[in-house]
């Protein structure tokens, strides 16, 4: 009977003694998560992989944008190999969440309340019907972007309405010829009229519909708003990135205004390889307000996201990863950029992280005046409607609109050829494409 | 030796022959000549501009002239920006490929040369089946063996290590079928036989009969198996998704693709990588095939015309 109550004891000691001792090496065991990141974003995850150390393993991998949609189809099929979280360009998450690929992990859950209120409206492009998705790094919200001094010689007062800017376009077709409002001829057209204008282009409204309708009157209104701006040349009909529209245009100081994302002035406007516009001549404003609308809404031209791993052993390590890059001074402000600059090159879309990066451009000489409240003020007003979708909508407008702007120079016509490339896109990937 | 007809009597003269060297009317030199000369201006005019965009900025590579030389500091500014990534990761990359490379060349000279061999002087069954399923993987994109390479490496537990790229890549069948071409046309079967007689057997005919005869045909399938590999972006893009994996031309495609150099999407960057510096890194990726051209050029056209004419 002792021998039966010892052998009771011990087994009862076994039992209680692994169950206390399973979590504790659980708990002990560092979490280690694997990041993919293009190479801006490099410096800011080493960085994170320092701070964490002991505490995360970090593993950082640098990766082209767009990498993981090429691989993950490669790893799903061998049950392995999935990073963690990954940087990737806006539209990967369309992809991502589709239950045939499955490597996007629903964030509901994970972020914490203060986390979501801080995004604001920052995050709306990684919400959906079912939940949100991925977050988002930046925002590459439109603004206009003008040239004080040519504004000043020509007499000009900063436009408010899309009727405004397309006045200064009349008058400088008929008054100072050769002069421009900017090129037509890329995928920036979309961001910066189309998408504002809420042309409904890509407006997924679940996971197997999409309303692609380019006689819409809030596309048809771009059309025949601009496109006399166009027939006179004062919207070039060339991409923003054409060598000869760089040359003829940009670097001979022809550029009167132009309606651009926010990392235009920085990346586009300054550099000496492309616009080259000297110190005190530039300076943004809110975008103007299509006719009859009440708000003056914004498109977005880039703008990363990052995406969790649903395989991931710890998603909230890795969308602390995530958090550190959106809202941390470290690497907002402070870290060491390859070309020597320091912290985030773009708009962070969390609101605390873009009040921190604030100071990278408000006391920046190069610009007339400071660029930040405009940029702020369109931050929350990037219209909503356009959504990710599983289809490629960006190399669209390589592949349809601007071979058709080139050859007929009609935006009716190119933004149609658009709407039927894309509704061709969409059907193949099994949406149902509307016009309502 | 091999004669060759006079052509039909054109422009009013004869051409002069001077033994079996034939000389061609002044014309047709004029022609031929010029021909040769635009090829080479068409070849040489994109290497020249490769050479020379490194020494120009960015904001010169727009409005200057193509050929102008911008100044010898442009090279160095190029390769500090280069090298300054990710504390001079790029060295990484450079010592990968060449020791993926020089790998890959070794293994794939030796296979091919012994696979080729035994097609064609050894005596084995299958030979014709061997022959023919060479041809038909001379024929398959290394695209369409995407996934069944990756489970593959995977299941040998491969994939993230070099050896995985090294031993695919090492796979070359045009290789076999050249040694093939070459053991069936330039070593007289006879030789074979004599060996034979005297005691050898396929392993001593190929290393003291087959091997000592193929200079030229190892310099080839080296030059091609360099060519083949040393500028391979696909396979190590697959199997590799380590940074310190990585090839010089993925490391590269990485790194550019995230600037507005080659994609203008991108926008914003903080990567201070611009036109030049991806012409240094065209050029560093070039040089490498243009030497190696260079050095092998006699031995490869020897090797090329080897079994050409029989005497």
């Amino acid at each position: 009977m002792k021998k039966k109550y010892s052998v009771m004891a011990v087994a009862t000691a076994v039992v209680v003694g692994g169950a206390m001792v399973v979590p504790i090496a659980a708990q002990a065991a560092t979490p280690s998560i694997t990041i993919w990141v293009d190479a801006p974003r490099l410096p800011g995850a080493k960085l994170y992989a320092k701070i964490m150390k002991g505490k995360v393993n970090v593993k950082v991998e640098l990766h082209g944008q767009a990498d993981l949609l090429a691989k993950v189809q490669l790893f799903n099929r061998v049950k392995k190999g999935w990073p963690d979280v990954v940087f990737g360009p806006p539209n990967d998450v369309a992809v991502l969440k589709n239950p045939l690929i499955a490597n996007a992990l629903k964030l509901d859950k994970l972020l914490t309340p203060a986390e979501v209120k801080g995004f604001g409206n920052g995050n709306s492009w990684c919400k959906s019907s079912s939940g949100t998705y991925c977050v988002k790094n930046d925002l590459a919200q439109t603004v206009l972007w003008y040239d004080v001094k040519l504004f000043k010689e020509f007499g000009y007062t900063v436009p408010k309405t899309m009727d405004e800017f397309a006045a200064i376009g009349e008058d400088l077709a008929a008054n100072h010829p050769g002069y421009s409002l900017g090129a037509v001829g890329d995928q920036g057209f979309y961001a910066t009229f189309l998408w504002p204008s809420q042309c409904p282009l890509n407006q997924e409204k679940s996971a197997t519909r999409v309303v692609i309708n380019t006689k819409s009157p809030k596309c048809t209104r771009v059309a025949k708003l601009l496109q006399p701006l166009v027939d006179s040349g004062v919207l070039d009909t060339r991409s923003y990135f054409d060598a000869g529209y760089i040359k003829d245009v940009g670097q001979a100081g022809k550029i009167v205004a132009n309606i651009g994302p926010s990392w235009w002035g920085e990346f586009v406007l300054r550099p000496a390889g492309t616009f080259a516009i000297p110190a005190g001549h530039i300076a943004t404003a809110p975008m103007p307000k299509w006719a009859g609308e009440k708000v003056a809404y914004s498109g977005e031209w880039g703008g990363g996201i990052y995406t969790v791993s649903p395989h991931s052993k710890y998603p909230r390590q890795a969308l602390d990863f995530a958090m550190f890059m959106v809202g941390d001074k470290r690497n907002l402000v402070t870290v060491k950029n390859p070309d020597g600059s320091f912290g985030a090159p773009t708009f962070p879309a969390y609101t605390p992280g873009n009040a921190l990066w604030k100071a990278k451009v408000s006391g920046d000489k190069y610009y007339a005046s400071n660029p930040f409240p405009a940029m702020l003020t369109q931050s929350s007003k990037i219209f909503a409607g356009e959504k990710p979708v599983r289809y490629d909508s960006n190399g669209a407008w390589g592949a349809a609109f601007a071979p058709e702007m080139t050859k007929s120079k009609d935006i009716q016509k190119a933004v149609d050829a658009y709407g039927a490339y894309v509704s061709n896109l969409a059907q193949q990937l099994g949406y149902e494409v509307s016009t309502k | 030796m091999t004669t060759i007809t006079a052509p039909k009597k054109k422009f009013g003269m004869a051409p002069k022959k001077v033994g079996a060297v034939r000389i061609q009317h002044p014309f047709s030199n004029f022609l031929v000549i010029t021909w040769l000369v635009i090829f080479a201006i068409m070849s040489l005019i994109p290497m020249i501009w490769l050479i020379l965009a490194p020494s120009k900025t960015d904001a010169e590579l727009t409005y200057r002239n193509p050929f102008a030389f911008g100044s010898p500091k442009g090279y160095l500014n190029a390769w500090k920006n280069l090298q300054f990534f990710d504390n001079g990761v790029i060295g990484t990359w450079l010592m990968n490929s060449i020791w993926y490379t020089a790998a890959i060349v070794v293994i794939a000279t030796i296979t091919a040369s012994l696979a080729g061999f035994v097609i064609s002087a050894s005596n084995i069954k299958f030979k014709r089946t061997f022959l023919i399923s060479t041809l038909i993987m001379m024929l398959v994109p290394p695209v369409a063996l995407v996934i069944p390479l990756f489970v593959e490496m995977d299941v040998v537990n491969l994939v993230d290590n070099p050896w995985s790229v090294i031993l695919i890549s090492s796979l070359y069948p045009f290789g076999a079928f050249l040694s093939y071409i070459y053991y069936t046309t330039s070593v007289p079967s006879e030789l074979y036989e004599s060996a034979r007689l005297d005691g050898c057997n396929d392993f001593k005919l190929f290393t003291k009969i087959a091997l000592p005869l193929s200079t030229p045909l190892l310099s080839l399938l080296a030059f091609f198996a360099f060519i083949g590999n040393w500028a391979n972006y696909f396979m190590p893009y697959v199997m590799l998704p380590s940074s310190e994996n990585y090839t010089l031309p993925l490391g590269l495609g990485f790194l550019f693709l995230s600037t507005p150099a080659i994609n203008p999407g991108v926008g914003a960057t903080s990567v201070p990588i611009y036109k030049p510096e991806i012409a240094l890194a065209g050029a560093l990726i070039a040089v490498p095939i243009m030497i190696m051209f260079l050095i092998s050029q006699k031995r490869l056209i020897r090797g090329m015309l080897a079994g050409s004419i029989k005497e």
